[in-house]
């Protein structure tokens, strides 16, 4: 088959440019369009008090009024102090839908779903395995042309 | 999301169930398309950026929405002799996990996948995302396939033998 590479990397550029303008209009527009007030929103001076909010985290605390979760949003740790009984152990992954207080509290859980840690790290551990067999059985049938900057069918 | 195995395995079964009928579904191209099943899932290098202290996650998310797998699919499929064949491929991996990320549980937002064109997120709460029976029974249907498609393929030589 005869390969045309110059073509070949004019429309991977035009793909590039395209994906470069889909993610800017994205990560412009996304803020807006966010059912639940964002991280940054929260960690603006416009703290939404008294709504609803989405947040997750990994359980570091727990005490007898609620427990405290801490997520890291760019590079800046914050620490949320969810009032009720904790569903979860330490080290657990929370997601919550609830109503925010003042101080990064979390008032009352709408809906909660929590991933145990040792369940998270086995998710982790068998897509990784996973991945390595797949990268395997690829290369079992295909193999890269240098010369024509291509993978061909062994 | 369900593991990486659920989603390889599930790409493997449609196109080696397909196989049975169509030889465009060989192994090399179903290959294709259990590689196409991770490609949404660009976004959780993330975890392994964050082991360095890079964050993405304002850039990453992005991959995980269909349009944004679609153009990847479109961009790696440049690196293969027959591109649209290998295109449609990987699309068939992105859908089907597309389709199986719909079946989770959200908690907050779900899916965009209509972006750029509609902002409305999709979730169908049928399965929790840490569920390893999921993919127990997943895996076990593969075996299954796999085994049943080495069956008749075995039962055809045989036949052609016979008959010469």
């Amino acid at each position: 088959m005869k390969i045309n590479i110059s073509s070949r990397i004019f429309i991977i550029i035009i793909l590039l440019i395209s994906l470069f303008a889909l993610s800017s209009y994205y990560s412009f527009e996304h803020e807006k369009n966010l059912e639940y007030p964002s991280y940054e929103t929260i960690l603006s001076s416009d703290y939404p008090i008294n709504k609803v909010v989405y947040v997750e985290g990994s359980v570091i605390k727990i005490n007898s009024d609620g427990y405290y979760i801490i997520h890291n949003y760019n590079n800046h740790e914050i620490i949320f102090n969810v009032l009720g009984q904790s569903p979860a152990g330490l080290g657990d992954h929370v997601s919550i839908l609830g109503v925010l207080g003042p101080s990064y509290q979390i008032l009352s859980v709408k809906e909660i779903r929590v991933i145990f840690d040792w369940k998270y790290k086995f998710l982790l551990l068998r897509s990784f395995l996973a991945l390595t067999f797949l990268l395997i059985i690829f290369l079992h049938y295909w193999k890269f042309k240098l010369k024509k900057l291509t993978f061909e069918g062994r | 999301m369900p593991d990486w195995i659920v989603h390889i395995c599930i790409a493997y079964l449609v196109c080696r169930i397909l196989y049975f009928k169509y030889p465009l579904f060989g192994p090399q191209n179903t290959i294709l398309a259990m590689i196409g099943s991770l490609l949404p899932d660009i976004f959780k290098l993330q975890i392994i950026f964050s082991q360095f202290g890079i964050d993405l996650i304002d850039f990453l998310p992005f991959f995980h929405i269909p349009v944004a797998s679609f153009i990847v699919a479109g961009i790696i499929s440049q690196f293969f002799e027959n591109k649209r064949i290998a295109f449609s491929f990987l699309v068939i991996g992105v859908i089907s996990h597309f389709v199986m990320d719909s079946l989770l549980i959200s908690v907050g937002e779900g899916l965009y996948l209509f972006f750029p064109f509609s902002w409305q997120t999709f979730h169908l709460d049928l399965i929790s995302p840490d569920d390893y029976w999921i993919t127990l029974v997943i895996l076990l249907l593969t075996f299954l396939v796999y085994f049943l498609g080495l069956w008749i393929k075995k039962k055809h030589q045989n036949i052609q033998l016979i008959e010469k």
